[in-house]
């Protein structure tokens, strides 16, 4: 069984046992948690020492957090980043190990780091749970979220570690994450001691049912950040971006599980509204990468195209390529809207009639319908202008660029005319650029829209069909390169 | 030609951004032989050796490893290439046997094959004494040798072997040519890269030379000597003063690039061995008493010098 383990988590797991920063850290972290003990049993008279056990248990969990919660996520960051400063890149490139081996023996890795740091410190809690107040559960539960925890983060790190491997960007990353990790310290050690003084809250179901769907994003957080470690240690010709958005697309579907489940429990139309920004925000941000890529397939992308036409057209979206980048996340847009319009026109179990809050269920899907609209001119207009000849990187920059500016200047371009031909409305943000404007006409009026607001809303949508219309010839290109190399597979 | 090459560059091309690198470059290494890659700085060795190592990939052009495609089945090509980078890491707190043992793994090697080749890799480099070494420990020859035993492991039909020789010491660049020499000896081709050209002569069964990105030369370098044999060096030395023999040899027509050697003098003639026996006939009959006429061997370093301009991009 060894033989078939990944050779990276081998070899990495072999080079941290005998590497300084882990035997630095750990012998660090265990001082400490050795001198809170040496303290509580020195300091204290035996009868008080006894009632500390809750204050103990924080102390040392304070130094295991240090550990899972930026040591290792820090040396999972640094795993990665020394294969380029170590010119040893190549080597493993060359090697039969594909990206996903790579990526994965690195952040098993680092999971068998977090262990081998939990078991040091079992000793410390056995002790607190020997003293009083401690519950056995609670502490269970805490430090093993802390260990998933540690898993999401130390993905995150290696997806970051992946992004340049330009040093002094590295640096400026370094720098940012190591901040950001101990940032992280304070607030777990909060949970921790809230969890461990309320430790009935475990046994809330409604706490339980988020605390499961916490989970779940944490499981997609991790595939979703291996999935951009293996797209950056690919070749350039390979198959950087299938991975990312089958991952991308099963997001979507657990978010609206999730939100489908919400509702359906807590009846509130604004659960519905609150995830499905979340999820819109992260389709039409992290869209916005894929709609840049360069169009053609590489030779070895033509290769994995299905031989069928017809199955090749469907999974076309899922294919690298900006313009198929954009059929994804329209096509994903679209899908998201009519799921919410389902869950939104579905009965929820536990009724909120007598608690309403906020926008009630047709207001939310007009919403959502204009945060669709806005989605589809933000990406669809500067494309029009930037999406071509996006091989080479300053392009894609500029595109990406193109994204952000038409955004700001759509929404900030009539305001500032506003000012110079005296216009109160226009100065105040009243105009079809302004996303703000249409929804609170929408949020004001929740027995039907006015004219003013339906006349705005059919502009809004006319304006994002004839951004999709210029785009058709592209998306018929895109498609049909899709055809061509499935034909070719066949002729083969 | 009908067998298939270990390694077939066909019209090769790469481009970053305006800057071509290599421009429509063709060779081929067969089987057992060794094949020196020569060119000066920035002539484009390196990115066509990365390129013949699946590393990069060319704008246009095919490279076939063992008659498999490097740009369409990469990891097919893989199987069969080793390459050697001028710049190859070592991983710090490893030492020489989990070095070893971790691209053993990686390259897909299980059990009693992967001891196997292991075996064979450090007793073929000699590393048999430095497995409990740390990589950190080691000295930048036994680094190389460390470096071809992990290239061996897989047992490639091909290796690529950029700059190896650059920064060992004498006894070391002798010891990697007596094993560059073994492994063509097992059948294996090997394409190998060098600024030290007299280092590539004693090794290299045919060379290929690019200038700027484009191929000047390839074939044995005897081949490429007689298709240049048309204006051979020469070199004399006479009793007589050396204005006297300077004077003389410059009067002759079709004698070129005339420079003072030693007390001698070396040049060039364009016609031929009837040329130099004219030549020679008219020295001693001027009085000019010459005690040394002779052609000249030409290296591979005449050679690179002929058909490169020294010129960088």
């Amino acid at each position: 069984m060894l033989d078939r383990l990944n050779p990276v988590l081998v070899k990495e797991v072999r080079q941290a046992l005998r590497g300084r920063i882990f035997r630095l850290s750990l012998a660090l972290t265990l001082v400490a948690a050795s001198l809170a003990t040496t303290v509580l049993v020195l300091a204290q008279p035996p009868e008080e020492a006894v009632e500390r056990g809750v204050e103990y248990a924080t102390t040392i969990y304070a130094c295991l957090a240090v550990a899972l919660m930026a040591i290792v996520p820090f040396s999972a960051f640094q795993s990665m980043g020394a294969e380029w400063e170590e010119s040893t890149f190549d080597l493993l490139v060359l090697s039969d190990l594909p990206p996903r081996r790579i990526v994965i023996g690195k952040w098993l890795s680092s999971f068998v780091l977090a262990l081998l740091f939990l078991s040091a410190f079992l000793p410390f809690f056995t002790f607190a749970f020997l003293l009083r107040g401690v519950d056995l559960l609670a502490l269970a539960a805490v430090v093993v979220g802390t260990l998933l925890v540690s898993g999401v983060l130390s993905a995150s790190a290696i997806a970051i570690s992946s992004s340049t491997p330009q040093r002094f960007v590295r640096l400026i990353i370094v720098v940012a994450l190591a901040a950001g990790l101990l940032s992280l310290v304070p607030a777990a050690v909060g949970i921790f001691y809230q969890v461990l003084t309320n430790a009935g809250i475990l046994a809330d179901p409604d706490a339980q049912i988020v605390f499961a769907w916490l989970g779940v994003a944490g499981l997609l957080s991790v595939a979703m950040s291996i999935a951009i470690a293996c797209a950056r240690l690919a070749h350039a010709e390979e198959n950087r971006s299938s991975g990312l958005r089958l991952i991308g697309s099963l997001g979507i579907v657990a978010g609206l599980l999730a939100t489908a489940h919400f509702y359906g429990r807590w009846g509130q139309p604004m659960i519905v509204l609150g995830m499905a920004v979340m999820i819109f925000l992260s389709l039409f941000g992290a869209g916005a990468w894929l709609c840049v890529e360069p169009l053609p397939l590489g030779r070895r992308v033509r290769k994995q195209v299905p031989r069928f036409p017809g199955l090749g057209l469907a999974i076309a979206p899922w294919l690298p390529g900006g313009t198929r980048g954009m059929l994804y996340v329209l096509l994903h847009a679209g899908a998201i809207f009519l799921v919410l319009h389902q869950i939104l026109g579905s009965a929820p179990s536990t009724p909120s009639s007598t608690l309403r809050v906020g926008l009630n269920a047709q207001q939310i899907e007009l919403v959502l319908f204009v945060v669709v609209l806005y989605g589809t001119l933000y990406l669809g207009v500067p494309l029009l202008f930037f999406g071509r000849n996006l091989a080479r990187m300053n392009v894609r920059r500029m595109a990406l660029g193109s994204i952000a500016a038409f955004a700001a200047l759509a929404s900030l371009g009539p305001s500032i005319y506003g000012l110079v031909v005296d216009d109160e409305a226009l100065q105040e943000g009243q105009h079809l650029g302004m996303p703000g404007f249409l929804l609170e006409r929408i949020g004001d009026h929740p027995d039907g829209l006015d004219a003013l607001t339906r006349l705005n809303l059919q502009w809004l949508a006319f304006a994002a069909g004839f951004v999709l219309l210029l785009h058709l010839p592209r998306w018929g290109a895109a498609l049909l390169e899709v055809q061509r190399a499935a034909n070719a597979r066949r002729a083969r | 030609m009908s067998t298939t090459a270990a390694l077939e560059v066909k019209g090769l091309t790469k481009r970053f951004g305006a800057f071509t690198a290599v421009r429509d470059l063709s060779f081929r290494v067969e089987p057992g032989r060794i094949c020196g890659f020569i060119g000066p700085n920035g002539a484009g060795k390196t990115t066509t050796m990365r390129i013949c190592a699946t590393l990069e990939l060319p704008d246009e052009g095919e490279v076939l490893v063992g008659g498999v495609s490097a740009i369409e089945d990469a990891r097919g090509a893989r199987h069969r290439l080793g390459f050697m980078p001028d710049a190859y890491g070592a991983y710090p707190a490893t030492t020489v046997a989990e070095y070893l043992d971790f691209f053993a793994r990686a390259y897909g090697l299980r059990g009693a094959q992967r001891r196997e080749r292991l075996r064979f890799a450090c007793e073929f480099t000699s590393l048999d004494g430095l497995l409990a070494k740390e990589m950190s420990a080691l000295s930048k020859g036994m680094k190389q040798r460390l470096c071809l035993a992990k290239t061996l492991l897989h047992d490639p039909e091909l290796l690529i072997l950029d700059e190896p020789a650059a920064g060992l010491d004498p006894r070391a660049r002798v010891e990697l040519r007596e094993l560059v020499r073994s492994l063509a000896q097992l059948g294996k081709a090997v394409l190998v890269s060098s600024h030290i050209l007299t280092e590539l002569s004693e090794l290299c069964d045919e060379v290929v030379i690019l200038e700027r990105g484009v191929l000047r030369a390839a074939g044995s370098v005897r081949e490429i000597l007689a298709s240049l044999r048309r204006a051979r060096a020469h070199h004399v030395r006479a009793l007589a003063a050396p204005e006297d023999l300077r004077r003389a040899l410059l009067e002759w027509p079709g004698l070129d690039e005339l420079r003072p050697e030693g007390d001698g003098f070396v040049f060039t003639l364009a016609h031929g061995v009837d040329d130099a026996a004219e030549l020679l006939a008219a020295l001693v009959q001027r009085g000019l008493r010459p005690v040394e006429f002779s052609p000249r061997e030409s290296n591979l370093e005449d050679l690179f010098l002929a058909l490169t301009e020294g010129q960088v991009q």
